[in-house]
Parts: structure tokens; C-alpha cells; sequence
């Protein structure tokens, strides 16, 4: 049995070696899903109804469900999120979802999606956001809980490495759990279509794999950015 | 007479490596998404009104208390299905075996810790339907934060995979240090993975009782689950040490 996962590269710029270059099939599929969701939305917001269509009704669900969200947990402040967190969730959903058209990969199944969509999307969102809010405040953070004398907050050096490991902790988890779950999905559904031979189980994998566990990740990684910013803002 | 050459060797461990991810691995996951569910159901009964966020609120749960089993699973299939690559020499058998006890041992008490946040979470809802929002929120971090060992394990036992098919040389000691990192890490993340969960349970049952302490109380779980979690960043590091030995 032969499984070979590793990704198609394209070499940009041979002369750099690996730096140069790039997996052709992640990048374009992750344009592909950009596309398909600037067309959806397009398609809906230029022709709004007051008694909704099918995809109106749909898209309209989604936002204010996710209207709902960001505003119970960031309070006013969450309006500004709702662009930030929704298209976080519909771009990692439709990423999950194009696995189940035969021929197409997920671009979330190649780390580098997800480890770029932790450390340079998440994280430096949830900490500029507590660098906004709370302004130099937000850097004592770090030194909490701290050393109480006489009255004087005094910053507890030794606090600092914990919490920084923390955060280290936090940004690391965050991209290999939905890697893992949409990779070990496409890995099962390999193995088991070469026992199973095509024919019934597949079908049903894929719906699991696919519909299912994709639409819960999606679901746990917005909710997880969404948190991360929700404590890095509260006061 | 047992044929013992190295090829053979190589075998036995990647079996053996195979076995330990999947078999460890399906511990912690299954009872935390069990007990994720009997909470729930007995919320249920109790609340019948509630009855979709509890639905909600444990489907995600058991998401995410699943993941360190499904990391499992990835490297167990990742052992059997690689023996394509197979190199003959015991290093890089060692360093097989020792990546699938370090994401399978790993998983224990990660699955176990993120299930008894999720469990508590489902209770609270019960208790009080209100504060659904700040709960899910409470226990997505406590979930996140018991997980992260599991994820420290997986990580692991990739680079372990990784390095064996770099391995030309092999010797005894380099091998007992590769076998020796994945037991580092492995046996490490138990404890931190089960200890953040009791933070996280606690602190999902506290934010239910008073929503208004919310983010006070999820502060304390960050830094808990810090302090707790520092111990498998020490087995990480140790794991690093003897990688390097390798």
C-alpha cells in the first residue's frame, strides 16, 4: 500500500531551494475558494429581495448568526469583528468543503494554510487588538499575576516566561488542530477507498469527512480567534 | 528459530509504533467525548428546553476533545502506510516507534482533560441557558489550552517520522535517544493534558454560576493553564535535547 501525501510543488525560484518554492494545488485552490465566495456574495448583494431567495436566506443566516456571536462575546466592540471572524469561518468552511469534489484539494489540508492563518492572521489580530484597547497596559499583562508591595504593583519577572509560553502553546494548537482534522480525514478516506474498493463507503467518509468535520473545525477555529481577541480585549 | 535481521527489525517497531498511537490514543478521546455526552444527556432531561444548545455546544465539544485521537490515528496510518521508504537500520526503527508512543500517550490526558471541561460546560448550560454564549466561549478555552499537549505530541511525532528518513548511521545510543524523546514527550503530556482539564472544568462551572465573573475567571484559566502546561513544555524541551543527540 502506497500513500503519498506529499503536497505538488512548483519551484518559483529554483535558485533558493525549498524557500523558492510553492504548492501549486494549495494556491490554487485557496483562490479558487476566494472567488467562489466574492461571486456568492456578489451575486447576493446585488440583487437583495425583501422576501429572500434560497442563497440569500443562507448567506443572511450566516452573518447574523455570527452577528450574534461576535456581539455577545466582545459586546459593541464586536461589530468591528464580524467581517474579521466571518470570513475567517466561510473561507476555512469552503477550504473544508472543496474536498469533496473529486479532483480538488483542500488548502486547508497543506500546514502552511493553517500555520499562516494562525500566526499572521489570529494571533497578531487578538494581540493588536488588546494593544488598542488597553493601550501600554496591555504589555503589564504579561507580567500578571504581579507582586503587590506596600500597595505597588511591581511587574513578577518570573510570571513573564509562563505567559509567553502560554501564547506559544495557544499558537501552535491552533493551526495543527485543523490541519490534523482535515488531513487525517483525506488520509482516511485514501486508505479505507483502497480496502473498500470505491464502493460504498467513500461516499459516506467523504460526507463525514467533508461535510461534518469540516463545518465543525471551521466552526471551532473562528470561535478560537474569536476567543483568543475576546481576552486579550477584556478588561 | 525466530529470523531476526535488521529489515525484519524495522518492521516490528513500525507495527509496534503503529499499534501504541492508535491503541494509547483512543483512551483519553473516547472517554472525554463519552463523558462530554452523558452530561449533556442528563442536561437534556433536565432542561428539555435547551435542548439545541446543549446539541451545539456538545458536538463542539466532542470535536475537539476527538482531535488528539484523530492525531493518533493520522500517525498510526502515517506508520503503516510509510513502510514504502523503509531504510534498513535500527534508528530509524526506534525513532518510529518512539513517534507513535509520543502521540499516542500523549493523547490521554489531553482527550480526558478537554472532555471534562466540555462535561462541565454542558452542565452549566443546563443549570442556566442564559449564558450559553459565555460558557461555549469558557470552554473553547479550556479545551483549546488541555489540547495543546496532544498537539505538542503530534508535533513530535512528525519531526521523529521526519527524522528517520533522514537516517544514514546508526548506533545504539541514538537510537535509545530517539525511542527515549518519544517517551519524554509522550508519558510528559498526560499529566499537563488532565490538569488543564480540571481548570477548565472548574472554570466552565464557575462562569455558569456567575457569568459576571466571566472574564476574571477566564484570565485565571489562561494563567493556570499555563503553569500546568509549563511541565510538557519541559518534556518538549527534553524531547528536543535528545532528538539532537540523535
Amino acid at each position: 500500500m502506497e500513500l503519498d501525501f506529499a503536497p505538488e510543488t512548483f519551484w518559483l525560484l529554483p535558485d533558493l531551494g525549498d524557500f523558492g518554492s510553492v504548492n501549486i494545488k494549495t494556491i490554487i485552490f485557496s483562490w479558487v475558494v476566494i472567488a467562489v465566495l466574492i461571486l456568492l456574495s456578489a451575486l447576493v448583494y446585488t440583487r437583495l429581495k425583501k422576501i429572500p431567495t434560497r442563497l440569500q436566506l443562507l448567506l443572511e443566516t450566516i452573518v447574523d448568526g455570527f452577528d450574534n456571536l461576535t456581539r455577545s462575546t466582545l459586546g459593541e466592540r464586536g461589530r468591528a469583528y464580524l467581517p474579521y471572524i466571518g470570513s475567517l469561518f466561510l473561507f476555512i468552511w469552503f477550504s473544508n468543503l472543496i474536498g469533496i469534489i473529486p479532483g480538488c484539494e483542500e488548502p486547508t489540508r497543506d500546514v502552511n494554510t493553517t500555520l499562516g492563518l494562525g500566526f499572521c492572521i489570529v494571533i497578531p489580530i487578538a494581540h493588536i487588538s488588546g494593544i488598542r484597547v488597553k493601550g501600554w497596559r496591555y504589555l503589564k499583562e504579561f507580567f500578571e499575576p504581579g507582586l503587590v508591595i506596600r500597595g505597588v504593583w511591581l511587574p513578577n519577572i518570573f510570571m513573564c516566561p509562563l505567559n509567553v509560553v502560554g501564547e506559544f502553546g495557544k499558537a501552535i494548537s491552533l493551526p495543527f488542530r485543523l490541519f490534523g482534522n482535515i488531513f487525517g480525514g483525506a488520509i482516511i478516506i485514501v486508505v479505507l477507498s483502497q480496502l473498500a474498493r470505491y464502493a460504498v463507503l467513500p461516499p459516506f467518509l467523504m460526507f463525514f469527512f467533508g461535510i461534518f468535520v469540516g463545518t465543525i473545525q471551521a466552526f471551532v477555529f473562528a470561535m478560537l480567534a474569536l476567543t483568543y481577541t475576546a481576552v486579550a480585549v477584556a478588561e | 528459530m525466530i529470523d531476526i535481521n535488521p529489515e525484519s527489525l524495522v518492521k516490528a517497531a513500525v507495527y509496534l509504533g503503529a499499534a501504541c498511537a492508535m491503541g494509547f490514543g483512543a483512551i483519553g478521546s473516547s472517554i472525554g467525548a463519552g463523558y462530554i455526552a452523558r452530561e449533556a444527556v442528563l442536561g437534556m432531561s433536565r432542561q428539555p428546553k435547551a435542548s439545541g444548545k446543549l446539541m451545539r455546544t456538545m458536538l463542539v465539544g466532542q470535536a475537539i476533545s476527538e482531535s488528539p485521537g484523530i492525531f493518533s490515528l493520522i500517525m498510526a496510518l502515517f506508520l503503516v502506510g510509510g513502510m514504502f521508504t523503509i531504510q534498513v537500520n535500527e534508528t530509524f526503527a526506534m525513532a518510529l516507534l518512539g513517534s507513535g508512543i509520543a502521540v499516542g500517550v500523549s493523547s490521554i490526558g489531553s482527550g480526558a482533560g478537554a472532555g471534562l471541561a466540555g462535561g462541565e460546560a454542558c452542565k452549566s448550560i443546563a443549570r442556566n441557558p442564559d449564558c450559553a454564549g459565555k460558557v461555549t466561549m469558557t470552554m473553547l478555552l479550556g479545551q483549546a489550552l488541555a489540547t495543546s499537549p496532544a498537539v505538542f505530541g503530534f508535533l513530535a511525532a512528525l519531526l521523529l517520522f521526519l527524522k528517520s528518513g533522514s537516517l544514514v548511521t546508526g548506533s545504539i545510543p541514538s537510537a535509545a535517544a530517539l525511542l527515549g524523546a518519544g517517551i519524554a514527550m509522550g508519558v510528559g503530556a498526560i499529566g499537563p493534558g488532565l490538569g488543564i482539564g480540571f481548570v477548565g472544568k472548574q472554570a466552565c462551572g464557575g462562569v455558569g454560576k456567575s457569568p459576571r465573573a466571566g472574564s476574571s475567571i477566564n484570565k485565571t484559566l489562561l494563567l493556570g493553564a499555563a503553569v500546568a502546561e509549563s511541565t510538557s513544555i519541559y518534556a518538549f524541551v527534553i524531547f528536543i535535547l535528545l532528538y539532537l543527540q540523535a
